[in-house]
């Protein structure tokens, strides 16, 4: 099992192999009662979690965590194709910070030898047209910046 | 993982939106300099430049010592720092959540029949 991450490009990726067919993690990804099970690990309650698994449809997620508090994530389906890839929205609720972002989550399953591997990016500042303007351009610059500043 | 504003993150990567400004940060990320000094390697106006040095200003990336007529500018290494911090916080979050799925599938490899 192994991980790997990077933070190029002002966006998260995520990478994990699992010893499971890509169906599997798909069902575990998508099905309520199995994405309670896991989504909302130690120290971390779910208290609710709805899902509507389609393009279009919404999902709702409110997680009463001991460092944070009662935190609730929203969102809408963008793509569902089991069992390859799947693409959502992703805002934290009642956070005025929040008001008018939507960040996109896009997980894709891959078959790799021996299972299948999650390949997840997370990017902060997407869809708008005023941010999409930004991506491609700041984004190349900015590590190399992070680099500059950090040394 | 909200504890960052996203609004002030939002003026950071507004500001780092543009090739000029980037540039600008480039160059004093390697030395300090004042305001016309920095015009100089740039073919633009003056008051251009003063536009584009008040949005790096605004988003706290630069700061400006006045010194008499003489404005020095200096990189704000802080609010970078913050950006990729606010960055590494996810990351943090779904290595958690993928970890988790993997103690789950390892005790339930099998979907449950309902």
């Amino acid at each position: 099992m192994s991980t790997t991450t990077t933070t190029e490009n002002l966006f998260v990726e995520v990478r994990r192999t699992f010893p499971v067919s890509r169906e599997r993690l798909f069902d575990a990804w998508t099905d309520p009662e199995e994405a309670r099970q896991w989504f909302g690990g130690e120290g971390c309650n779910i208290r609710e979690l709805k899902m509507d698994v389609r393009p279009g449809g919404k999902y709702t997620l409110v997680v009463d965590s001991c460092e944070h508090g009662v935190m609730e994530v929203g969102g809408e389906y963008r793509e569902v194709a089991r069992p390859s890839k799947l693409v959502y929205t992703w805002r934290w609720m009642d956070d005025a910070d929040w008001e008018g972002v939507e960040s996109v989550v896009t997980v894709e399953f891959v078959e790799v030898a021996g299972g299948a591997e999650v390949r997840l990016t997370h990017r902060g500042f997407p869809t708008e047209e005023s941010r999409g303007n930004h991506e491609g351009g700041w984004t190349r610059s900015l590590e190399k910046l992070t680099g500059c500043v950090t040394r | 993982m909200v504890n960052y504003s996203t609004a002030s993150l939002d003026s950071v990567f507004g500001a780092l939106s543009d090739p000029t400004r980037r540039c600008m940060l480039e160059l004093l990320s390697r030395a300090e300099c004042c305001v016309t000094e920095l015009a100089s390697r740039f073919s633009i106006s003056l008051p251009a430049v003063s536009k584009h040095l008040r949005v790096l200003e605004k988003a706290g990336l630069i700061a400006r010592e006045r010194n008499g007529r003489v404005h020095r500018l200096r990189l704000e290494a802080g609010r970078m720092r913050e950006a990729s911090e606010w960055i590494d916080q996810y990351r943090e979050f779904w290595e958690d959540r993928l970890s988790a799925l993997a103690r789950y599938l390892e005790q339930n490899p099998e979907k449950k029949k309902k």
